[in-house]
Formats: structure tokens, C-alpha cells, sequence
């Protein structure tokens, strides 16, 4: 299974993205851990972290297929003055801002177990899961490790997926 | 759009009640009691977009002239940079005050960054300064900087009095004499060669020449020189705050807060405050 960046933590970004087609997922840095944090899905913006001191303080990884189309910064202001972008736009800040919310009450296992299971559902048929390379890589192998012992998810050919018989329970 | 003026003490949006509108502050301050917001910045985004109720009262906190729109796409060009740079805010917060439990630090972020890529790979700063390649701006910016901050060696004979060192600092901003001004400006901070009580005025002039030359890397470095020649905080505090529109809409804010507080902690630590 592919992961591939799309953009890098620490980096000047060109324009935004919005995913086209498939997911993409992001991770943040903290000091002492990094996360998993969310996955996005087609019609999702990314890139919005830009802006906050004109680099990027978000990894973006595309997995499996995926396509994005890239907006340049004065694009992505035209876009904004059409009325069914903004509608869309909207409903995707309106999904990521109620996410983020409930994640602040929530413990790091809960929240990696909820991106696995969004990236498990959303990926229909093709029932992805996240690599144990990029789980490594990425630096989130100690959470997920936990939730491999809670029995939550299992490690099937080098690549973390959820475990279906958890997933019917909850 | 609408236009509405607000009293010090108004409560705009009260607590448990939904945000129906973009706020954008054109000028005064909002405070949530947690947070201040203020002008050219947006309030209530979260509670806007996901509908759910604010959890305090936003108050007026200094009298306040608000932009107030029903939807995004009634936002004008001059100030959708504003309103996206104030959902960046929010989303950066957000993503990173809930998950990691604290804000990200661009100087932690840019020296982090440079201990992962020396450990992978033997690399230094220069590789960030690389990284950061493709974007011109930015690069001819940071360009600049380096060679307002370390490259000049020039050496300059410092007039006797203030008066004639100013006129020569204006002579070499007419002249454009960037490396002169700055050798120049390098000698007067190491020597301290005139009482704090001259610069001000002085750097309040630079300062609006700066922004008139539009000049993102010149007004950088009169901000740092600042930073060592004043002496009083509020000072400094009131030449960001006059300029505080140009350096958010050039982007300069982090990178204020980033100079600063390498180069003077315990300065920006009070100029926090």
C-alpha cells in the first residue's frame, strides 16, 4: 500500500489542495508525541495551516489512489467568492471544527482508533489501513502498539488495519 | 455586509447563544475572557460553522467598529487575506491545543525541523534556508535578512550628534544605500552611542518610511533594532501596535515574534503581557 507526502512540516507550501478523489491523512507534531489526527476525505481542503506563519505546520499523506487538484492562493480567494464553494467549503469546516472539538476531551488511543476505524469505513471496499513503515516513520507506533495489545487493531502483513470483530462492537 | 459601531463593555455575542454571523474586527478589540481579539482578525469562527453555542460572552474591550457579514462569499477581496488567515489561526489552534496541549512555536518549528534534517542527514541550517526555495518571496525575504543581520562588515564613522546621525540615516535611505544604512545603524546599536530618549521619534519615523518603501526585510530590521534601543516596553508595544495592519498583512507578525525572542526573551516575554 502507497502513502505518499504531499506536503512537509516546516515548509513553504504553493497554494492549497482539495482532495479530488480518495484520502489523505494529517499528521501534527507535538514535543513529546506526534498524531494521527485526522482523515480527510474527498471535497476536504488541506493546506489551511499555511497561512498561521507561512509554512506549513501539518504533514499531508496521500494513501493508496488519490487525486487533488491544486489551487494557487489567489484561486483559492476566487473560489471564495462562489457561492456553492463556500457552501461545501462550509460543511467541511463545520465536520473538521466539530472533530477537533470533541477531540480535546478525548485520550490519544481514542482519538487514533477513531481516525482507523473513519479510514477503514471510508475506504469501501478497499478496507485500508496504515503501514507499519509510516506508522514508524511518522512516530505514532507507541499508540498504536496500545491499541494492537487492547486488541483493536491488528497487524496483518505489515500494515495496521482495524480488527472488524472491534469494530462490530462498537 | 453591515457596519456597527460598539461601546467598551457591549457584549456582542452573549454566552450559550449562536454565532449567526462573520465578525470582523476593523477596529477596537473583542475579548471571550480567554482570548483577545484584535482588529483585522474575525471572531466566533468555530461556533459560526459548526453551530454550536459560544461557551462566553464576547465583550467589546476597546470601542469597536465590526464588519458584519451573513456568509463567506459577501466577504470583499481586501479582506478575505484577513478572514483566511484567521480560520489558519483557528484551525492551527484548534488541531494542535487539543491533540498536543500547547500552540506550535515557529522558532521551535524551524530549529526542530534543522536538528531532524542534521540527524537524517548531516545537514545544517542552510539546508532549511534550501527547503525553502521555490518560493521567491520568502527567499529573496530571508535573502535579505541574513544580509541586514550578519553579512556586513562595512566599517562607518559614527557622527557626533544625534541630529547629524540622522540626517546621514536619511541621506542613505534617499541614496538607497542599504549597506552603509545598515553598518551604519550596527555601529550606533554596539556602541550605544546616544541616550534611549532619541529614538522613538526616530524609529517611528523609520518605521512609516519603511512601510511606504514597502520593504518587508527594512522593517524587520528597524523592528529588531528597536527591540535593542528602547528602552521602554510601551514603547515598542505602540510601534506594533500602529503598524499592527501592515505587519499582519505582510506576514511579518511571526517572524517579529520569532526575531524577538531569540535575540531579546525577556523583552517579548513583557511585550506579551
Amino acid at each position: 500500500m502507497n502513502v505518499e507526502r504531499i506536503t512537509s512540516f516546516g515548509v513553504r507550501i504553493d497554494g492549497m489542495y482539495i482532495v479530488a478523489n480518495g484520502i489523505v491523512l494529517g499528521v501534527i507534531y507535538g514535543f513529546e508525541t506526534n498524531r494521527l489526527f485526522r482523515i480527510f476525505s474527498t471535497g476536504d481542503i488541506i493546506g489551511l495551516d499555511k497561512y498561521y506563519c507561512n509554512i506549513g505546520l501539518i504533514d499531508y499523506f496521500g494513501i493508496g489512489d488519490f487525486e487533488l487538484d491544486n489551487l494557487s492562493d489567489d484561486e483559492f480567494k476566487e473560489k471564495l467568492k462562489d457561492k456553492s464553494f463556500c457552501k461545501l467549503f462550509s460543511e467541511s469546516l463545520k465536520e473538521l471544527f466539530s472533530e477537533l472539538s470533541s477531540f480535546s476531551k478525548e485520550d490519544e488511543q481514542i482519538i487514533l482508533y477513531y481516525n482507523m476505524k473513519k479510514l477503514y469505513q471510508m475506504s469501501g471496499s478497499k478496507r485500508l489501513g496504515l503501514p507499519k513503515k509510516f506508522v514508524e516513520e511518522t512516530g505514532i507506533d507507541r499508540v498504536m502498539t496500545e491499541l494492537q495489545t487492547q486488541g483493536k487493531v491488528l497487524l496483518d502483513k505489515d500494515v495496521y488495519i482495524i480488527n472488524r470483530q472491534s469494530v462490530t462492537e462498537n | 455586509m453591515k457596519i456597527n459601531k460598539y461601546k467598551k463593555g457591549k457584549v456582542i455575542i452573549e454566552k450559550d447563544s449562536p454565532v449567526k454571523k462573520l465578525f470582523y474586527i476593523q477596529q477596537g478589540k473583542i475579548t471571550d475572557t480567554k482570548n483577545i481579539f484584535s482588529s483585522g482578525s474575525f471572531f466566533g469562527l468555530v461556533s459560526f460553522f459548526t453551530e454550536l453555542n459560544v461557551l462566553n460572552d464576547y465583550r467589546v474591550l476597546e470601542n469597536a467598529v465590526l464588519y458584519e457579514y451573513d456568509c463567506m462569499d459577501e466577504i470583499p477581496e481586501d479582506i478575505l487575506t484577513f478572514f483566511i488567515k484567521s480560520l489558519s489561526d483557528m484551525y492551527v489552534g484548534f488541531s494542535y491545543m487539543s491533540l498536543v496541549g500547547r500552540m506550535p512555536d515557529p522558532s521551535f518549528i524551524i530549529s526542530n525541523y534543522n536538528d531532524q534534517k542534521s540527524s537524517a542527514a548531516g545537514g545544517s541550517k542552510k539546508d532549511l534556508l534550501k527547503e525553502l526555495k521555490g518560493d521567491g518571496d520568502l527567499d529573496d525575504f530571508i535573502k535579505a535578512l541574513d544580509f541586514y543581520i550578519n553579512d556586513n562588515d562595512e566599517e562607518v564613522e559614527i557622527p557626533q550628534t544625534f541630529s547629524d546621525f540622522k540626517d546621514e540615516i536619511n541621506k542613505l535611505l534617499v541614496e538607497f544605500n542599504v549597506s552603509r544604512f545598515i553598518a551604519m545603524m550596527r555601529g550606533v546599536i554596539v556602541k550605544k552611542s546616544f541616550p534611549a530618549e532619541n529614538w522613538y521619534a526616530f524609529f517611528s519615523e523609520l518605521f512609516e518610511r519603511s512601510i511606504t518603501l514597502n520593504d518587508r526585510a527594512l522593517t524587520l530590521y528597524i523592528i529588531y533594532s528597536s527591540s535593542f534601543m528602547l528602552t521602554d516596553l510601551e514603547q515598542i508595544n505602540s510601534l506594533l501596535r500602529k503598524h499592527w495592519e501592515f505587519l499582519r498583512f505582510n506576514g511579518l507578525n511571526s517572524w517579529i515574534d520569532y526575531v524577538l525572542r531569540v535575540h531579546n526573551n525577556k523583552l517579548i516575554v513583557q511585550v506579551d503581557d
